[in-house]
């Protein structure tokens, strides 16, 4: 009887102690430390200060709402935010730092292309994941493989969708172009984006290979516009940021030119529609995100960024754009990594952490974010696009 | 027209080097103050001649502020000191200015009606014509005012020789506060008419329009007011035809390419320069 | 090392050697305004050079300086003929032309900026800082140096003594351009990338000032005014977005409160005997 008893409670102890060794057994995720650290390299002052400052509340919103949650099994998110002053010497420093004196998993960050142009080169030495939510450069990323991410899209994308619904809109069978020179996305729009897509529908380019051109912040262009007007095009594309195309089309309509204008995503900042009056109306563009969108992710993102806007609090940065729609897609896709990877935030495992989240966000293609996807094989972000056209003083999105 | 607004701010630069012998390089920054004060007054509601006039009086302050940090005290330093200084002023200009008024484009409230008629490739409209005029009658303004008032005389004593000036009676100082006042005024007006027409202003567009004012200054002769005048609108003219016929890239490199060549090879302008220095 | 400080450091090394080829220059009482134009040419070269024929950084970096040497005393032979403000206006124009045709020229990538060059670390960069100031203390001890200084302190009379005046007023131009130009290929073989708005007016203009904040009567106050207008930004950082705005007051507060910069002649004299007093208390 005892010896069965002792077997009895010998087997019975085994039982208990596999169970208890189980959860230790199985890959369930410990996340070391007391917070998880994500670090933002954004403008907070200089060119880029409006921008920056609602990329990072963008970001900072995301890391509010994951912490809401109960952050990543109970560990929360500490976002790390450093300016870059719009300057690509500042950002480089500021890579620096927030790899080295914060230790961050990821950087959100830079805005800039000249900013991104070098702390991508960096981003691979140090080895540390760098997501730039708003450059747009064509080939910047695939030059700086593997560490460095865009959540945006490529023009590239954004006019072949625009050119089409142009096209069909206002039955558009050749063209003109105008382009800035000075700012390097608008030059590659007007120069190799938009020609390209025009071909690709067969539209007549009438510029050829020499568009009108003029440089970013001009403060006129009656020339380029007589130019423009004598060449009697369907339409007008153009490589333009926003507040140029404004004055752009403002002139036009001066000038009695009565043709539609198109470009891309760029030219949906600024204020066009709401400062252009009636001299807009009619004009094309298209983005990955605008605020009339009311899906219940894009609501989720409106009710975070309401309240993250405690940070950088002013007139300018009220109201979210596609930028901080980016940056805070960026965080989640981040965290995700995080999660799925088995990141163990343990300080001696910081560079492999880092590199976990590398070889995620390579194979990322079926995010579901706001409006992300994840990235594609050169580090491009995977977006839908969304066509819109000038109604009313508003933005309104176009039916496919 | 472009061109009338670098001649105010050429006729600015031109006041504080014909008395000071020294270069404002934060002036094109009290363009972008007094177009953004022009700006807020606007959003207020102000009629524009109200604007106009209290943007010019508050570039005039900003412009004496400069004079008061950095030239007064800097008298007896390296006589580009205040030059130096200006510059870091400017900085605190532009970044001061972003904190209040962001840093994307502003716009200004369209409240005037246009017409317009064609010369050729250029196209003019009626603001052009109102600028063209507001920047000619202020020329005749000053202009008279520096050869017939007591101020002008006292300004143009102090630009031949400061000691002499002060030996006889005039106070010189006095003199500094009105000329960085009156060079203020004119870049205020120029920011206001500036943002009425053309655009959207951000903090940052008096670096360029500041440095294209000093190469109408260059051109014009340097401490020559007409001479100013009259280089500001022809850059601006330049500036139309080379994008008319060439391209926007080359713009800033035939202007600066200009300046340069003038100051090699014809300091004095294409009116005569009435520096002491020259 | 921490990577961010090393990242501090190497900025500071480049800017250091912007401030003495400004003083270089000022050192026979002409102010250039323009330098940022030969460190662009400098790192437009050497960039080329390294990534598109394939040259290796230290030959690359020399050709670079020397093609900014060249440009430096062909600018030095109509600078002779102005003075004062004039000059500066001038070299200002010379370093928006260089920027503004950068910006044009294709080869270069023109608006696309140039991407590609690398290999500047921190002992390569303060190799040339070193050798510079040592060049720098040299002079101070040679008969160039007192020609210079009699240059400076009276033109008329250093001629009659058979100074060569012009020659030296060309040359350092052409000196300052070197060193300007060895700065620019080591900022582009820093940062991976160049466009030409990293040249522009405020680059030149910052370079200036180290050296009038620094203290433009010995070249130990443009080493000087560097470091502390290098690591002033950085340490501002607490005051987020007002920080540029107080870096701007500062400067001008500086020149207010201190006009012949940190360090004068009197101020390095005194410096170099204490420290000359410590050394020797050491030693024994």
């Amino acid at each position: 009887m005892e010896g069965k008893m002792k077997i009895f409670l010998l087997a019975l102890f085994c039982a208990f102690a596999l169970v208890s060794l189980f959860p230790l057994i199985s890959s369930a995720q410990t996340i070391a430390g007391k917070e998880i650290r994500i670090g933002a390299a954004l403008c907070i002052s200089g060119h880029g200060a409006n921008v920056g400052k609602r990329e990072a509340i963008g970001a900072q919103a995301a890391v509010d709402a994951i912490n809401g949650e109960g952050g990543v099994t109970g560990v929360p998110l500490k976002l790390y935010i450093e300016d870059t002053a719009s300057n690509p010497q500042e950002a480089v420093n500021v890579v620096r730092k927030l790899v080295a004196d914060h230790k961050v998993l990821a950087i959100v960050g830079p805005h800039y292309s000249s900013e991104a142009e070098a702390t991508f080169p960096l981003g691979n030495q140090l080895k540390i994941v760098q997501i730039c939510v708003a450059s747009s450069k064509p080939g910047l990323s695939a030059a700086n493989r593997p560490y460095a991410f865009r959540n945006t899209l490529t023009e590239d994308k954004i006019a072949g969708a625009v050119v089409k619904a142009f096209k069909k809109r206002y039955n558009i069978k050749k063209v003109a172009i105008i382009t800035d020179i000075k700012d390097a996305v608008s030059k590659s729009v007007g120069t190799m984006v938009l020609p390209a897509a025009f071909k690709a529908e067969g539209i007549e380019i009438i510029t050829g290979t020499d568009p009108v051109t003029f440089q970013t912040n001009d403060t006129q262009f009656t020339a380029q516009i007589t130019k423009l007007k004598a060449m009697k095009p369907d339409g007008v594309g153009m490589g333009a940021l926003g507040p140029d195309a404004l004055n752009i089309i403002t002139e036009a309509r001066r000038q009695g030119m009565t043709q539609p204008f198109m470009s891309t995503a760029p030219i949906m900042e600024g204020e066009v529609p709401q400062l252009g009056g009636k001299a807009v109306e009619g004009t094309f563009s298209g983005t990955i995100w605008d605020r009339s969108d009311d899906s219940p992710k894009s609501k989720k993102f409106k009710g975070a960024y309401d309240k993250a806007v405690r940070i950088y609090p002013g007139e300018y940065t009220k109201l979210p754009d596609y930028y901080a729609v980016n940056a805070y897609d960026a965080v989640f896709m981040t965290v995700e990594a995080i999660k799925k990877k088995g990141v163990t935030n343990k300080p001696g495992d910081l560079e492999k952490d880092r590199t976990k989240v590398m070889e995620y966000f390579t194979t990322l293609r079926d995010f579901h974010g706001v409006a992300s996807r994840g990235f594609n094989e050169v580090g491009d972000g995977v977006k839908d696009v969304q066509v819109y056209e000038i109604k009313a003083g508003q933005w309104v999105a176009v039916k496919k | 027209m472009l061109g009338s607004t670098y001649s105010l701010i050429a006729m600015g630069y031109t006041l504080v080097l014909g008395v000071l012998q020294m270069l404002n390089i934060a002036h094109g920054d009290v363009f972008m103050f007094g177009a953004f004060l022009g700006l807020t007054l606007a959003f207020l509601g102000m009629p524009l001649y109200w604007s106009l006039i209290l943007a010019m009086l508050g570039a005039g302050i900003v412009s004496i502020l400069i004079e008061r940090f950095c030239f007064r005290p800097l008298r007896k330093a390296h006589f580009l000191g205040p030059l130096l200084s200006t510059i870091a002023f400017g900085i605190l200009l532009q970044n001061v200015a972003t904190q209040i008024w962001g840093s994307e484009p502003s716009r200004y409230p369209q409240t005037t009606e246009i017409s317009q008629f064609q010369l050729g490739p250029i196209l003019i409209s009626s603001i052009h014509i109102i600028i063209l005029a507001t920047s000619l009658l202020l020329m005749i303004v000053i202009d008279q005012f520096v050869k017939r008032t007591r101020m002008g005389r006292a300004m143009r004593a102090t630009s031949e020789n400061q000691t002499n000036a002060s030996l006889l009676g005039v106070d010189i100082f006095r003199v500094f506060t009105f000329t960085f006042f009156a060079s203020g005024a004119l870049a205020g007006v120029a920011g206001v008419l500036t943002a009425l027409v053309y655009l959207q202003i951000t903090p940052f567009i008096g670096i360029r329009q500041g440095l294209i004012g000093m190469v109408a200054m260059v051109i014009g002769g340097l401490g020559n007011l007409r001479g100013a005048m009259i280089g500001g609108i022809m850059l601006g003219v330049l500036e139309v035809m080379n994008d008319a016929y060439l391209t926007a890239g080359y713009r800033d490199m035939i202007i600066f390419g200009l300046f340069f060549l003038f100051l090699m090879f014809k300091p004095e302008g294409l009116f005569g320069a009435t520096n002491r220095e020259s | 090392m921490s990577v961010y400080l090393e990242g501090v450091l190497a900025l500071m090394g480049i800017n250091i050697l912007m401030a003495l080829s400004v003083y270089a220059i000022l050192t026979t009482d002409q102010l250039s305004l323009g330098n940022a134009g030969f460190m662009a040419i400098g790192a437009y070269t050497s960039a080329y050079l390294t990534v598109k024929s394939g040259m290796p950084l230290l030959p690359a970096i020399l050709v670079g300086a020397l093609a900014s040497s060249i440009i430096g005393l062909l600018i030095g032979i109509p600078a002779l003929r102005l003075k004062g403000i004039y000059l500066v206006m001038a070299t200002l124009g010379f370093g928006e032309v260089v920027r503004t045709f950068f910006m044009n020229f294709e080869p270069t990538g023109g608006a696309y900026g140039f991407r590609g060059p690398s290999g500047a670390t921190l002992p390569l960069i303060y190799g040339w800082v070193l050798l510079s100031i040592f060049f720098f203390w040299l002079l101070t001890r040679s008969r160039l140096g007192r020609s210079l200084d009699a240059v400076r302190d009276d033109p008329e009379v250093a001629s009659t003594v058979g100074l060569h005046v012009t020659l030296l007023k060309i040359g350092v131009f052409g000196f300052g351009a070197f060193i300007a130009g060895v700065a620019g290929a080591l900022y582009a073989h820093y940062m991976f990338y160049i466009e030409s708005n990293n040249f522009n007016f405020l680059v030149s203009a910052m370079a200036v000032l180290f050296v009038i904040l620094g203290g433009m009567q010995t070249f130990w106050g443009a080493v000087v005014g560097a470091i502390i207008f290098s690591i002033l930004p950085e340490a501002l950082r607490f005051m987020k977005d007002w920080r540029l705005s107080l870096y701007g007051a500062v400067l001008v507060s500086m020149m207010i409160f201190r006009p012949s910069g940190i360090l004068t002649r009197e101020t390095v004299r005194d410096l170099g005997e204490w420290f000359g007093g410590m050394f020797r208390m050491t030693r024994s």
